[in-house]
């Protein structure tokens, strides 16, 4: 090993190490502090990263919990990427993966916190987007074409004032058609079934929802096609329903 | 490929509304790190596609590593090769540093020993980068805390044979220089005159954060302090009227002191011999 590379990781262990070693500070030379200064620096700057991307898992696990597998992710599995924002997937993926089931004890809803807060990452930064050749009008009779970067969620738990209680449903996440937030719509159950079922790009609309109801035993009376239509409208408008993908 | 001449400002998200509405009249191009943009949409597209609409754009990188010690991986340098011709920048500059060890990535400037063995690391990388990139590389001195190990050089000299054994340009931080100098005790107008000023492509200034105990760090967080105001005015009577850029990254005060700084800054440019 040449002496740059032991120096180079000597400065890594000193940054990600659970406490700066000695045999690296050592080897580094000149005054502690100031490699101090640079352990700050590195851990910091992803803390606060994943504090922006990752508010209500830290919420749910608590700073104490949450700063545990800060500390264990940058010495056992430090970034590997060169974007910031995608640190946030990779320790969430590092977290469920070292906690297992442990993860929901003693917060169920702490699983959910943290796929939520992927999902809101997600869809803030994802640049998938359809082929405008692949794509046609909407039609019932074609496949529905969604926005690739929404994301739905089913979740058990919500927060009410200070208190987390049991309420089953589904959010679907999406960009805002032009100031680019993320909005959130918290769809009936049977919208989400709805949506699931034409979110395949290949079954056409009519074909999804008739698979749906019959699932369901439920018939497209006029109430459904009216709540139906409603659904499609507002997909539309927010820009998550797209149109239809264009026969082959 | 648009001129950039005079002063730009590092494009943030916090600043796009007011640069796109009332920037000051002295402001000629924004500064764009590719990897704040690149494979991410939403906003962020936005923001860069409404930029390049009113201002030339110039690339500074955060990832290339240019002190690194693994080979630079061939899919980013593709699609970075991709954006970089996209926003259409004349040169493409990062930093003198390293930031990543065995994969892993730091997403600091860590620093490198002024060794010869650092130089031919830097110099080889760079050859590599502008082969692939078909791009001028512009290497930025950084703000340093410690040195590792023991110096076999200075700073100016290991900048200067980097820069003598490759064809790379320099991107001027003069805030890092001043900030160096008043950690380690040395000279700034020292380091500035030993630095080939013909190799200048560009100059960075920023505010610094200063400790209790006299220890300054490079934050970008705060104003530029008047010390280097000075020190940029007697950098480019070396330089000549360069491009010289605000790095603004946190801490964002109202817009128009952030105006009024841009157009400080173009009048100290405008006196400096073209």
């Amino acid at each position: 090993m040449s002496d740059l590379d032991g120096r180079q990781r000597a400065i890594a262990r000193v940054c990600l190490g659970e406490a700066p070693p000695a045999d690296g500070l050592a080897l580094l030379g000149g005054d502690p502090r100031r490699w101090q200064v640079y352990r700050d620096l590195v851990r910091t700057r992803l803390w606060r990263a994943l504090l922006e991307a990752l508010p209500r898992t830290c919420a749910a696990a608590g700073g104490e919990r949450f700063g545990g597998w800060f500390t264990r992710f940058l010495g056992e599995a430090p970034p590997r990427t060169r974007f910031v924002r995608e640190v946030a997937p990779a320790f969430g993926a590092w977290v469920r993966a070292a906690e297992g089931e442990a993860l929901s004890r003693p917060a169920p809803w702490l699983p959910e916190a943290l796929a939520l807060d992927l999902a809101e990452h997600h869809v803030a930064l994802s640049d998938a987007r359809l082929d405008p050749s692949e794509m046609a009008a909407f039609s019932m009779d074609l496949p529905a074409a969604l926005d690739p970067a929404h994301r739905r969620v089913r979740v058990r738990w919500a927060v009410e004032g200070e208190a987390v209680v049991e309420r089953p449903r589904t959010l679907l996440l999406h960009r805002h058609p032009t100031l680019g937030s993320v909005e959130t719509l918290e769809l009936s159950a049977l919208g989400a079934d709805l949506l699931d079922a034409m979110d395949d790009g290949a079954t056409p609309v009519t074909a999804a929802i008739g698979g749906v109801l019959s699932r369901s035993g439920l018939s497209a009376d006029g109430a459904f096609a009216e709540a139906f239509a409603g659904l499609l409208s507002d997909l539309m408008e927010r820009e998550v329903l797209l149109g239809s993908f264009a026969p082959i | 490929m648009a001129r950039v001449e005079g002063v730009g400002l590092g494009l943030r998200a916090p600043l796009v509304g007011d640069l796109m509405t009332r920037a000051p009249p002295s402001l000629r191009w924004v500064e764009v790190s590719p990897e704040n943009h690149m494979g991410r949409g939403g906003f962020f597209e936005r923001m860069l596609a409404d930029a390049r609409g009113r201002f030339p754009v110039v690339t500074h990188g955060l990832s290339l590593g240019l002190g690194d010690r693994v080979p630079p991986d061939p899919a980013f340098l593709r699609a970075l090769r991709a954006f970089l011709e996209s926003v259409g920048t004349p040169w493409h500059s990062d930093h003198l540093c390293f930031g990543a060890v065995d994969g892993a990535h730091l997403h600091d400037l860590l620093p490198m020993p002024f060794t010869r063995e650092s130089v031919r690391a830097v110099v080889d990388r760079v050859r590599l980068l502008e082969d692939a990139l078909s791009l001028p590389i512009a290497v930025e001195n950084i703000s340093w805390y410690a040195h590792p190990g023991d110096a076999e050089m200075s700073e100016a000299d290991f900048l200067g044979e980097v820069l003598s054994r490759s064809d790379a340009r320099l991107l001027l931080d003069v805030n890092n220089a001043f900030v160096n100098a008043r950690n380690h005790g040395t000279d700034a107008r020292d380091f500035l005159q030993r630095i080939p000023a013909d190799r200048v492509v560009q100059i960075h200034v920023a505010g610094h954060f200063t400790g209790a105990d006299g220890f300054r760090i490079d934050t970008h967080g705060e104003p530029v302090c008047a010390e280097v105001y000075e020190l940029l005015e007697f950098a480019l009577s070396r330089t000549g009227r360069v491009p010289v850029l605000l790095e603004r990254d946190g801490d964002f005060p109202p817009f128009d002191e952030l105006a009024a700084e841009v157009e400080r800054l173009d009048a100290i440019l405008q006196r400096a011999s073209p």
